[in-house]
C-alpha cells in the first residue's frame, strides 16, 4: 500500500520525519518496505510572472515574453506559443537545466532568431495530465521565484507499506492515520463531509433490491445527475498516482480517490444504461453473459454475485464493473454504489476468474461495514464538486443483515501470561482505547471490549493480546529462556552424518538438486515402463516442463550436473547427493518418500596432475562404495551382476549387504551419456539409505586381540579369464577352513608366460589360530589343500 | 723404562684425525689397542719392570688407552655426521612441488548452514523431527488455521499434486503432525526442503527451512524472544543486535518478524539491507489457539511458540552470495569454495 505522507497529514498531525514515521509504523506491524520522495522532477521549475508580451515579427502564433523569476539577475526572455497568456499571469517556467518527464532537458536556445532562456509550461508538459489548452496559469497568490513544486504542494514522500492480510483497515490513508494516532497520541482529524444534495429526491428515481443478504449484507447508493465527464484536476490525479493508480476521468478518479482515502471500494454506473433504472443484487444465472469493463467476456456461474439492472448483470459485485454500464465520455447521470460484500464469496469469485482488483483485494479481506455510507457521501460530495452534477436528495441504504459489533473478554492476567510481561491494566486499557475500542469493566477481572467496526479481524482474546503487545512494543517485552526441562538425549541421524563424511573423504562433493525433474530424463535412461523409476507423481502447476515430475531417482540430475560441469571445462568430477525420492503407493494419497544416496564420477581422477592422472573407472567407483560400507562396518557385501538398463551390462553391479539389495553401480552406457551431452565414461551408483541405516545400527562386539603370531603365504593361481576373482576367493576360503584370517588380492596378470585365455591372480594369505602358534606343517597342509581345491573346483593351477 | 707420554698422545691424536672414514678409524684403533697394538705391547712389556716402576707406567698407559677410546668415539661421531651430511645433500628434493593427495569433497553450503542451525537448536534442547515433503493440504494449510479461500493462501505460491496434495510450502506441517501424537512438552525443530512456485534472483522453487516449536505450561512470548536471541547470538555473534516487530501468520498470534542488524554494514545501511540497517531472518509467534484445536490441546493449559527461518537466506548473508539460484546449479566452481 502506497501512502502519501502529505495526504496522511490531513488526517493526523505528524511531527516525525518520514524516516522516523516509517520506523514507527514498522514497529507496530506496518512494515515500511520503501520510502520515495516525489516532486524532485520539478527542481528547475519555478513560478514566473509575465511582465510583457510582444508578437514575433514573422511567426504569428509565437510571442516574445519577458518573464520575471525573481532570481536577482533580471527578467528572462522566453519565446512562447501559448495562446492564453497575458501580462501579469503567473506561470510555471522551466529553467535551463530542467528535465521534464524525466527525459526532456530544457536549454537556453534560439527560436526563429530570438533568444529563449527557458520554457513556459503547460500542465501536460509537466506531466500533470491534460489541463487547459496552453500554458498552465497559476493562482495569483503564488510567489514569483518560488519553486513550482512548493507553490503547488507537489513535494511529497510516499511510504510503501506491507499490509498483512489481517489488516484490511490499513489499506487506506484513514486506516494508517488511525495507527499513527494510536502511536503518537495525536488526535485523528475526521474528514469533514459536506455532501450538498441539490438534486431531486432519489426516491422514485431508482431502487435497490438485495436478493442475497448473506453475500451482500449492505448496499448503499446515490444518484448524481447532470454531470460532465472530463479529466480530474491535477491534485486528484497527483494523489492517485502517488497511490499507484492511473487517472481516467473525474468520476472514476473520485471512486479511486475515496478508495485510497477511506479504503472503501466504490463503483459508478452510467445510470442511463441500467435497464429499468434499478439495481438487483442477485446470483448470476447459469450461462449468463457478462463483459467486464476491461472488455473481457467473463464466464459466470451461480456461485457468483452480480449487480444487475432490470435485465442483465451490470457488474460482478465487489470484483469488477461491466462494460456496458461503465462511465464514459458523455455519461450524464450516474448511480454510485458503496457496499459491504461477504469476504469469502468475493474471494471465491476472484479465484475462480483469476481476477484480482483493488476492490476484490479489499472486500475479500473485509471492509468497514459502518464506513460504507461515509464513503458513499464522501464520493458523492467530490463528484458533485468535480463534475458540476447535482446529488439527488437522500441515499438508498439497504442493510438487511446488520453486522453487529462483537464484545470480547480480555483478562489482563492472560495478557501477561502469554507475553511474559507485567503491563499495568491502565496501559492495556489505554492502548485498546487509542485503537478505537470501547473498554468496559476496567476494574473487574476481565475487560469487556467492543472492537470498532473497521476491525473485523478482532474476535478473540488472543487478538486483543496481540493489539496490546503491538502498541506496548515488542521491544519492551522481556527476554527470558524457557524454564529448563530435561529432554531425552537427541538421537541424531548419525548414520547420515557418517555417510556424508565417507563421501567427502572419498573426494565426492555434495550437490543438491531440485526434487522435480524433466520427464524426458527418465526416458533417456531407457527404462522399461515397469521399472520402479517410471512410476512417478507430477505437479499440476509446474513452473516449466523442466520440473514437472517428482524424482524417483537421483541419477539423472547427477548426470546433468556432470554435463554442466564438463561444459565449464572441469577436468574431473566426483559428486554425490543425499536426498529424497518419491514413489507413489497405489491407493495412498501421499507417496513414499525414500532417502537415497547417489554418486557420480567421470574424467581425470586423483591428485596431483604432475604425477600423471588416471581417469575414473569401475574400480574407483567400487572403492568409494567399499569405503562407505566398510566405514559402516558392513562386511558382508557382495557385488553381483546387474541388469539396470542404463548401465554397461559388463561393468555394473547390484550391491547386496547381508542379503539385502542396496542399489546399483556401474558405468553409464555411452548412448545414455550422450543424450545428456557427455562424451566421458561416467561411473555412478545409487543406493537406498533405509536398509543402510538399519543395518548400520547393529551393535558392534569387541574381539580379543590375537595372542599367537600369524603366518603369511603368497599364492598365484592361473585360471580361465572367465573365472571371477570372487570364485577363486570362495574356493580358497572353502578349503582353508578356520585358519585363514585374511585373504587379499595383490596382483592380476595376463600375458606371457601365462597362456592365452588365462589369467594369474596372486593372493596374500594370512593364517592364524586363536589358541596356539601354528606350525609349518599345519600351514603347509592347509596351503596344499587350498591348491588342490582350486585345481579341482576351478581348473586352476599354481603359477610356475 | 721410560715412556714419552706426550709424544704418544700427540701421535694418537694425529692418527685419529687423519682417519678419513670409519674403516681407517678402526684400523687406527687396532694399531694401538689391538692384540698386537702398540699400547697392548707396552703393557705386556711391563712384566719386566720393578714393582716400583710398574704402577707408574701402568697409569700412564691406561691414560693413553682412555684417551685413545675417547678420541675414537669423538672422531667416529664426526665421521658419521660428515657422512650423513653428504647423504642429506645428495637426497635433496624440491619441497615446493605439490603434495600427493586426494582432495576431500565439499559439503554443500546449504548443508553446512543447516547443520550449524540444527546443532545450535539441539544444544538448546530441541529435538529433530521429520515430515513428508509431499504433504496433505490439511497439514500444510488447514490445520495451521489457513482454510481454503483464505487470503493468507496468497502469501505462499503452492505447487499442487492434486486438489488435496501439495508440495509443502513450509516446514510448519511437521508441527501439527508432531502434536497430533505427542502431549506437551513438545520441543522440536524440523529442518527440510520446502517448495513455492516462484523463480528469480532471490527465489528458487525449492529451498530449505528450519521450523521450531515449543509447547508446554507457561511458555511466553518473552521465552520466544530469549530463545531466538540465544540463537542469533550463537549464529551471528554475541554482539549482533536483533529486533522483534509485529507481523502476521495465520498459525501464530501474536506474530513477529525478527530482524538482525545488517551483517554487511553493521546497521549503517547498505544495498543488502536496502539501506534500512536491518535484515529479516525469522518469522515467529505464539502458537495460535486455533491450531491447538486441531490437535486437541487445551490453550488454557498449554502455551507455546513457533518459529521458522530460511537456510539459503542465512547462507547468502553469511557468505555474501547475491543470487540464490547458484545453490542449485551445482557448479563445482561454486561448491568447492565452501
Amino acid at each position: 500500500m502506497k501512502i502519501s505522507v502529505q495526504w496522511l497529514k490531513e488526517y493526523v498531525q505528524i511531527e516525525l520525519s518520514p524516516r522516523e514515521l516509517a520506523d514507527r509504523l514498522t514497529m507496530v506491524g506496518l512494515e515500511a518496505e520503501g520510502l520515495s520522495e516525489i516532486g524532485q522532477e520539478y527542481d528547475q521549475v519555478v513560478v514566473g510572472e509575465i511582465l510583457a508580451i510582444r508578437p514575433h515579427e514573422e511567426s504569428a502564433p509565437l510571442k516574445l515574453c519577458r518573464v520575471s523569476v525573481n532570481d536577482g539577475k533580471g527578467p528572462l526572455e522566453i519565446v512562447c506559443g501559448a495562446p492564453n497568456i497575458s501580462p501579469g499571469d503567473k506561470v510555471p517556467v522551466a529553467l535551463a537545466g530542467a528535465v521534464l518527464e524525466g527525459q526532456w532537458e530544457i536549454k537556453a536556445t534560439q527560436i526563429k532568431g530570438h533568444r529563449s532562456e527557458g520554457m513556459i509550461c503547460s500542465q501536460a508538459e509537466l506531466g500533470l495530465g491534460e489541463g487547459e489548452y496552453g500554458a498552465m496559469i497559476l493562482p495569483r497568490e503564488v510567489r514569483v521565484g518560488q519553486p513550482f513544486a512548493d507553490a503547488l504542494g507537489l513535494k511529497d514522500t510516499v511510504l510503501e507499506l506491507n499490509v498483512t492480510p489481517n489488516r484490511p483497515d490499513c489499506l487506506s490513508i484513514l486506516g494508517i492515520a488511525r495507527e499513527v494516532s494510536a502511536i503518537t497520541g495525536a488526535p485523528l482529524r475526521s474528514p469533514g463531509i459536506d455532501c450538498r444534495e441539490d438534486g431531486p429526491p432519489i426516491q422514485g428515481l431508482t431502487s435497490v433490491t438485495i436478493e442475497e443478504p448473506d453475500r451482500c449484507p449492505r448496499y448503499t447508493a446515490r444518484l448524481i445527475l447532470g454531470i460532465q465527464i472530463q479529466p480530474s484536476p491535477f491534485w486528484v490525479q497527483k494523489r492517485l498516482k502517488a497511490g499507484g493508480l492511473r487517472p481516467i476521468n473525474n468520476v472514476v478518479d473520485v471512486t479511486n480517490y475515496v478508495l485510497l482515502e477511506l479504503g472503501q471500494p466504490l463503483h459508478a454506473f452510467d445510470f442511463d444504461q441500467l435497464a429499468g433504472r434499478r439495481i438487483i443484487v442477485r446470483r448470476a444465472r447459469p450461462g449468463e453473459e457478462f463483459v467486464s469493463l476491461d472488455g473481457v467476456p467473463r464466464p459466470l456461474d451461480s456461485e457468483m454475485l452480480v449487480i444487475a439492472d432490470g435485465e442483465r448483470a451490470s457488474a460482478l459485485g465487489g470484483v469488477i464493473g461491466g462494460w456496458e454500464s461503465q462511465v464514459r465520455l458523455g455519461t450524464q447521470n450516474i448511480l454510485l454504489e458503496s457496499a459491504y460484500f461477504d469476504p469469502l464469496g468475493i474471494r471465491r469469485t476472484s479465484k475462480r476468474l483469476g481476477l484480482q482488483t483493488e476492490a476484490s483485494y479489499r472486500f475479500e479481506r473485509g471492509v468497514d461495514p459502518d464506513g460504507v455510507r461515509v464513503a458513499l457521501d464522501r464520493a458523492a460530495e467530490l463528484i458533485g464538486q468535480l463534475t458540476g452534477g447535482k446529488v439527488a436528495r437522500g441515499a438508498i441504504d439497504g442493510y438487511p443483515k446488520p453486522i453487529p459489533p462483537q464484545e470480547i473478554r480480555l483478562r489482563p492476567s492472560r495478557v501477561d501470561q502469554i507475553l511474559g510481561t507485567s503491563i499495568p491494566r491502565e496501559e492495556m486499557a489505554g492502548i485498546l482505547d487509542r485503537l478505537g475500542m470501547e473498554v468496559h469493566g476496567k476494574e473487574s477481572e476481565a475487560f469487556r471490549v467492543v472492537a470498532p467496526s473497521f476491525r473485523q479481524d478482532l474476535t478473540r482474546e488472543i487478538d486483543l493480546i496481540e493489539e496490546v503487545a503491538r502498541h506496548h512494543g515488542y521491544g519492551r517485552v522481556p527476554t527470558t529462556l524457557p524454564r529448563s526441562q530435561l529432554s531425552p538425549p537427541e538421537v541424531r541421524k548419525t548414520w547420515e552424518k557418517r555417510i556424508r563424511g565417507s563421501m567427502l573423504g572419498c573426494g565426492l562433493t555434495e550437490v543438491i538438486n531440485y526434487s522435480f525433474i524433466r520427464e524426458e530424463w527418465l526416458g533417456w535412461l531407457g527404462l522399461p515402463s515397469e521399472h520402479p523409476f517410471m512410476r512417478f507423481i507430477s505437479l499440476k502447476n509446474p513452473l516449466s516442463q523442466e520440473g514437472k515430475v517428482m524424482r524417483t531417482t537421483l541419477i539423472p540430475a547427477l548426470i546433468q550436473n556432470l554435463a554442466f560441469n564438463f561444459k565449464r571445462k572441469a577436468m574431473g568430477v566426483r559428486i554425490f547427493e543425499l536426498g529424497r525420492v518419491f514413489w507413489p503407493i497405489p491407493g495412498e494419497r501421499l507417496p513414499q518418500e525414500r532417502r537415497r544416496l547417489a554418486g557420480a564420477m567421470a574424467g581425470v581422477t586423483g591428485n596431483p596432475l604432475w604425477e600423471k592422472g588416471k581417469t575414473e573407472d569401475f574400480f574407483a567407483l567400487k572403492g568409494v562404495l567399499e569405503s562407505l560400507l566398510d566405514g559402516l562396518h558392513l562386511q558382508e557385501r557382495e557385488f553381483l551382476p546387474s541388469e539396470e538398463p542404463y548401465l554397461h551390462s559388463k561393468r555394473s553391479a547390484r550391491i547386496e549387504v547381508n542379503g539385502q539389495t542396496l542399489g546399483h553401480c556401474g558405468e553409464l552406457r555411452l548412448p545414455v551419456a550422450e543424450l545428456f551431452g557427455l562424451t566421458q565414461r561416467v561411473y555412478l551408483f545409487e543406493i537406498d539409505c533405509h536398509p543402510l541405516a538399519s543395518l548400520a545400527r547393529e551393535a558392534l562386539q569387541f574381539k580379543s586381540l590375537p595372542r599367537y603370531p600369524a603366518v603369511y603365504r603368497d599364492v598365484a593361481m592361473v585360471v580361465d579369464s572367465q573365472v571371477s576373482c570372487r570364485r577363486v576367493e570362495e574356493a580358497i576360503r572353502a578349503a582353508a577352513a578356520g585358519l585363514l584370517v585374511k585373504l587379499e588380492l595383490f596382483d592380476v596378470y595376463t600375458g606371457e608366460p601365462v597362456p592365452r585365455g588365462k589369467k594369474s591372480l596372486a593372493f596374500s594369505l594370512t593364517f592364524q589360530a586363536e589358541d596356539r602358534t601354528l606350525t609349518d606343517e599345519e600351514v603347509n597342509e592347509v596351503y596344499s589343500r587350498i591348491l588342490t581345491h582350486v585345481q579341482e573346483a576351478l581348473g586352476g593351477s599354481l603359477r610356475a | 723404562m721410560k715412556i714419552e707420554a706426550e709424544k704418544w698422545k700427540a701421535e694418537i691424536e694425529r692418527d685419529l684425525a687423519a682417519a678419513a672414514d670409519e674403516i681407517a678409524l678402526q684400523q687406527v684403533k687396532a694399531r694401538y689397542l689391538g692384540r698386537k697394538g702398540v699400547l697392548t705391547s707396552l703393557l705386556k712389556e711391563m712384566g719386566g719392570l720393578s714393582p716400583n716402576e710398574r704402577p707408574l707406567l701402568g697409569q700412564v698407559i691406561n691414560e693413553l688407552k682412555q684417551g685413545m677410546e675417547e678420541g675414537f668415539s669423538r672422531r667416529l661421531a664426526e665421521i658419521k655426521r660428515q657422512k650423513e651430511l653428504e647423504e642429506l645433500e645428495a637426497e635433496g628434493i624440491d619441497i615446493t612441488l605439490p603434495g600427493r593427495w586426494r582432495a576431500m569433497g565439499r559439503s554443500h553450503p546449504v548443508t553446512q548452514v543447516l547443520e550449524e542451525v540444527v546443532d545450535i537448536f539441539t544444544s538448546l534442547g530441541f529435538q529433530v523431527a521429520d515430515g513428508p515433503e509431499v504433504e496433505l493440504d490439511y497439514y500444510n494449510f488447514e490445520a495451521l488455521n489457513i482454510p481454503k479461500d483464505h487470503p493468507a493462501r496468497d502469501m505462499q505460491d503452492t505447487f499442487y499434486i492434486s486438489e488435496e496434495v501439495v508440495l509443502r510450502t513450509h516446514t510448519s506441517p511437521v508441527q501439527v503432525r508432531t502434536m497430533e501424537h505427542q502431549r506437551p512438552p513438545v520441543r522440536i525443530i524440523c529442518p527440510g526442503k520446502v517448495y513455492r512456485c516462484d523463480a528469480d534472483i532471490s527465489h528458487t522453487p525449492m529451498f530449505h527451512q528450519v521450523e521450531g516449536l515449543l509447547v508446554d505450561r507457561g511458555v511466553t512470548f518473552a521465552d520466544l524472544k530469549g530463545t531466538l536471541e540465544a540463537f542469533v547470538h550463537l549464529m551471528f555473534g554475541r554482539d549482533t543486535r536483533l529486533r522483534f516487530r509485529p507481523s502476521f501468520f495465520p498459525f501464530t498470534e501474536p506474530s513477529a518478524e525478527v530482524d538482525i542488524e545488517c551483517v554487511i554494514c553493521s546497521g549503517e545501511g547498505c544495498r543488502v539491507c536496502s539501506y534500512g540497517g536491518w535484515l529479516e531472518i525469522l518469522g515467529a509467534g505464539m502458537v495460535d489457539p486455533a491450531v491447538y484445536a486441531f490437535v486437541h490441546y487445551d490453550p488454557e493449559e498449554f502455551t507455546g511458540f513457533a518459529f521458522g527461518l530460511g537456510i539459503e537466506r542465512i547462507a547468502m548473508l553469511k557468505y555474501g552470495i547475491n543470487d540464490i539460484r547458484l545453490f542449485f546449479e551445482n557448479d563445482l566452481r561454486f561448491l568447492e569454495q565452501f
